[in-house]
């Protein structure tokens, strides 16, 4: 239900982006790019921060539940900043003539997405489930760091990348594909996450207590 | 060079089309993950 919901959403927010919005003054049909890009960025922004949640919530219960929430956050965010990242150079080629350039908010942005894809290898490099768990939640709380400097980025320095805007300086026209998608992307996350929480703890069932045939050969 | 843009509809579409590949292909993966260790227990 939440997948078709979410896929509903989603499609309904391509097609009015796509076909309804009208081209924006300057940057013409490019800005569309705007309806993908920034609700990706939204949603990563938000389960990077439910990593964050979860790696202090272990560290404060030691409880694998967190656990099994990070390892879901965890894969999800490095998609999520991976698509950013794509996005955005899709995006900088017809803006800037260049796919990428050294400015602080797609260097950060990409220092997030080397730093999380870390933790998820790391992950996979620990066969002990309390060693990964807990060196895994040490890793995102300082990988965490990034977050706010990413969103910060463009006030601080100089920077090619624009500021951000407010939903409520943009045209309606504007708004609605990007808040389709964004509630279509979010529903996605969470069900995704849901699975893979599942996946996760069936998982640490397996490796806290084999099954037997495995045991017996 | 008049500082608007026109075209870019192959960027656009690149960045939707990349865009939906990634989400389908990781949600198809967390899908059939989740149904080979379900299936995986219940033998």
């Amino acid at each position: 239900m939440l997948f078709l919901t979410a896929i509903s959403s989603l499609a309904a927010g391509t097609f009015y982006g796509l076909f309804v919005a009208p081209a924006e003054q300057h940057m013409g049909e490019v800005q569309r790019i705007m309806y993908v890009h920034v609700p990706t960025a939204w949603t990563a922004m938000l389960v990077l921060t439910w990593a964050f949640i979860a790696a202090v919530m272990f560290l404060i219960g030691a409880s694998y539940r967190w656990d099994n929430r990070l390892e879901a956050a965890l894969g999800v965010s490095v998609l999520f900043c991976l698509m950013l990242c794509i996005q955005g150079a899709i995006w900088a080629k017809p803006t800037w003539g260049v796919w990428w350039d050294w400015d602080p908010r797609l260097t950060t942005t990409a220092v997030l997405l080397m730093a999380f894809t870390g933790i998820v290898a790391l992950r996979h490099f620990i066969d002990d489930p309390a060693k990964r768990a807990m060196w895994s939640s040490v890793a995102t709380i300082i990988a965490y760091v990034d977050v706010p400097i990413v969103y910060f980025s463009v006030r601080w320095w100089n920077s090619l990348h624009q500021l951000q805007s407010s939903p409520s300086t943009i045209s309606r026209d504007f708004l609605i594909p990007l808040m389709l998608n964004f509630a279509g992307m979010l529903l996605l996350v969470i069900a995704l996450m849901t699975i893979r929480t599942r996946t996760a703890a069936l998982r640490l069932e397996d490796e806290i207590a084999p099954p037997l045939v495995e045991v017996m050969a | 060079m008049n500082g608007i843009l026109s075209g870019g509809w192959n960027f656009v579409l690149a960045a939707y089309l990349i865009s939906g590949a990634i989400l389908t292909i990781y949600s198809i993966h967390v899908v059939t993950d989740f149904r080979r260790r379900t299936k995986g227990i219940s033998q």
